[in-house]
Formats: structure tokens, sequence, C-alpha cells
């Protein structure tokens, strides 16, 4: 940017050298005047916004409740993330929620704000004067605020056995079992999953059936390992999931590729699940 | 007559207490008596603090204490200890 500035002064008539020039340095005290006047300002920010978040404590249990944060988007960065990260610093310590990469990879902070699944740290605020409601991921238990209880969504996961399993040896033995680029293209858009359980907890069908219906994102990842052309217990695989709960609870309602937030299809992927089924 | 008809919920936590008391057995006896102790002062301590109607309070702590079962049923696990902790208003 001070190249470019740089450039346009060299470039002009000497007139128009000397605004020039008190422009350049004008700028960089106008920005150390903005952080006075910010500030300053403090409680008369110009730009208010509400969070409605969900808050339970277990040890001092009671209702739950909405509590209404004022936060002034200046002073905030622009994600839902920096705006809790933000409350919990200097408004109300005691606010729980789960966090680590801020940067989408690690699916932590997975929450319902404004009534869709979404990770906090990729959802932006909106502008404007409307209040953001956030509560936990729907019909999951609540452990504490918008804390939940993910165990009955990993043992999903843990029981379609993610990993690669073999009858046969691999063609070099202690080397890596060879596959085509487009044996790997099959995989796109199924290991990019971070389980994060938005999609699980978006889908109406999960939320009646948590115990046996498998869910959106273990469903993924069953096609994920059905599809991996190193694995080769493929027909067993998917006698596994060739349950009336396990798998034909799915309804293509969607919504899973509604709330995916790494922009995932798993209705597709079960799709691939249920047409393998009835041709093998 | 008897006692009158328990709940779905009160089943649930006597089903509880019974599991820790049965794994309690299956342990070293010095261990077993302090398992004991400690159950048994938690559960009576909750039932006599938590109110009957609230729900959602007592089914997190169902889930809590079938997650420590689970724990304390694998056999690697040899006791339990509990630490007394105040909250404080600072």
């Amino acid at each position: 940017m001070a190249f470019g500035l740089i450039g346009r002064v060299v470039g002009t008539k000497p007139s128009r050298l000397s605004t020039a020039a008190r422009l350049i340095p004008a700028r960089w005290t106008s920005t150390r005047s903005e952080a006075q006047s910010k500030a300053s300002s403090g409680g008369g920010g110009a730009n208010l916004k509400t969070f409605q978040i969900y808050r339970w404590n277990p040890d001092n249990p009671g209702k739950p409740e909405l509590q209404d944060y004022k936060i002034d988007l200046k002073d905030c960065g622009p994600m839902v993330l920096d705006a809790l990260i933000k409350i919990k610093n200097e408004m109300d310590p005691s606010l729980t929620f789960r966090r680590s990469c801020r940067e989408g990879i690690c699916g932590s902070c997975a929450m319902n704000i404004d009534g869709c699944n979404g990770l906090a740290c990729l959802t932006k605020i909106e502008s404007g004067s409307k209040e953001t409601t956030i509560t936990p991921l729907p019909h999951m238990f609540v452990i504490k605020d918008l804390v939940v209880d993910m165990t009955n969504f990993y043992n999903q996961y843990k029981s379609i056995e993610p990993w690669l399993k073999r009858k046969t040896p691999a063609s070099v033995p202690g080397k890596e079992i060879l596959q085509s680029k487009k044996d790997r293209a099959k995989l796109d858009g199924m290991y990019e999953c971070i389980l994060c359980a938005c999609c699980s907890t978006s889908c109406p069908s999960y939320w009646w059936n948590p115990e046996s219906y498998l869910g959106p994102a273990a469903l993924l990842h069953a096609n994920r390992w059905i599809s991996d052309s190193r694995d080769e217990y493929t027909k067993e695989r998917l006698e596994a999931i060739n349950d009336e709960f396990k798998l034909y609870r799915c309804h293509t309602i969607l919504n899973c590729a509604r709330a995916c937030p790494k922009g995932l299809n798993p209705g597709k992927q079960i799709t691939h699940i249920k047409q393998l089924q009835q041709s093998g | 007559m008897g006692a009158s008809k328990l709940s779905g919920m009160q089943k649930q936590v006597l089903s509880l207490y019974r599991g820790f008391l049965r794994a309690a057995r299956s342990k070293p006896t010095e261990d077993r008596k302090r398992i004991e102790m400690i159950v048994s002062t938690e559960f009576r301590h909750n039932s006599k603090e938590v109110d009957r109607k609230n729900f959602q309070y007592i089914e997190y702590l169902l889930r809590l204490g079938t997650k420590q079962l689970d724990q304390l049923k694998s056999p690697d696990i040899v006791s339990l200890s509990s630490v007394k902790v105040v909250a404080s208003k600072t």
C-alpha cells in the first residue's frame, strides 16, 4: 500500500506533491486519532449488537435461560466466535463454550446461530440491529451453557470402524498400498469432514432416533471407507449398516447438506450407499 | 401396603446406585469401603438437596454417574477418591 502511494506521488505534478505528501502522514495520524476516539467513546459506541446466549449451569441448576449481552461491533472481530471470546473476556467469564483453531478446521465451536447450525469461527456476525440468538446444537444433552455431550455421536463414528481393513497384505510388504488418482478422487467430498456434528444435529430423523440412526456424519464416513479402493471389507461394511434404523431412517430431508460448514453433502453420500445396497 | 410405585427416573437412579455398589465389590476390600462411602454420601446428599421435579439436572447427574461407572468398571481402575470444593464468590 505504501509503495502504491509513493508511485502516485512520483507520477503527480509538483503542485500535487505537497498535498499528497501531507496525505501520507495524515493517514498515519488519522488511524492514531481513530484509535484514541475508540478508546474514549467506549460506552457510546455507535454499533451495538445484542447477543442472546443460552445459559445453563449444572452447579446452580435451574431452568436454562437466554441471557442478553451487548457488544460494540467496532471493537470486535467479524466472526461470532470473536464476539463470544470478547464477552467471556470482558463481560462474563463464566460463559462456557468449546473452541480451538478459530479457522474452521477443528470443528469444536459448532453451535446453533440464529437457528442454523454452523461453526462460530466461520459464521460472520450479521450486521444490523437485530438480535443474534446463540444456542447449543439442537437435541443434544447440554453439559454447560453451549457445551454439549458428543459421546453418542463419537460412538456412532467408532461403530462404523473408520480404518483401513484388508484381507491380503500390501503388494510390496512394508510399503504403501497404491491407489490411482481416479480412485483417490472418489474420496473427495468425504475426507474433508471434521466431525463437527452440525449435519447430524440438523437432521430431524436424527433428533427422533439418536441412538439407533447413525446420522449423516457417521454415514458419510461409512461411505468414505466403502468407496476407498484400498479397503477390502466393502461387502462386510455394507452389510453392517444395512439396517432399518442405522441407514434407512434417512428420508433425504437434506438438512445436512444445508448445515455443513465445510460445504459437504452427506445426503448425496447416503444415497450412494443406498444404491450400492440395492445393487449389491 | 408396599412402597408406592417408583417412577422410571427413580428406577434409573436406583439401578445406577446398585451398579456402583456391584462395581465396588470387584475392587480390593479397603478401596471397596471408600468407594461405597463416597457413592452413598453423594447419592444421599443429592436425594435431599435436588428438587424431585428438576428433571434436567437429575438426568444430567444420571449421565455423569453412568460415565463414571463405566470408568470404574474397567479393571485398570483401582479406587475412587473425592475432594470437597467450596465455590468462592470471588
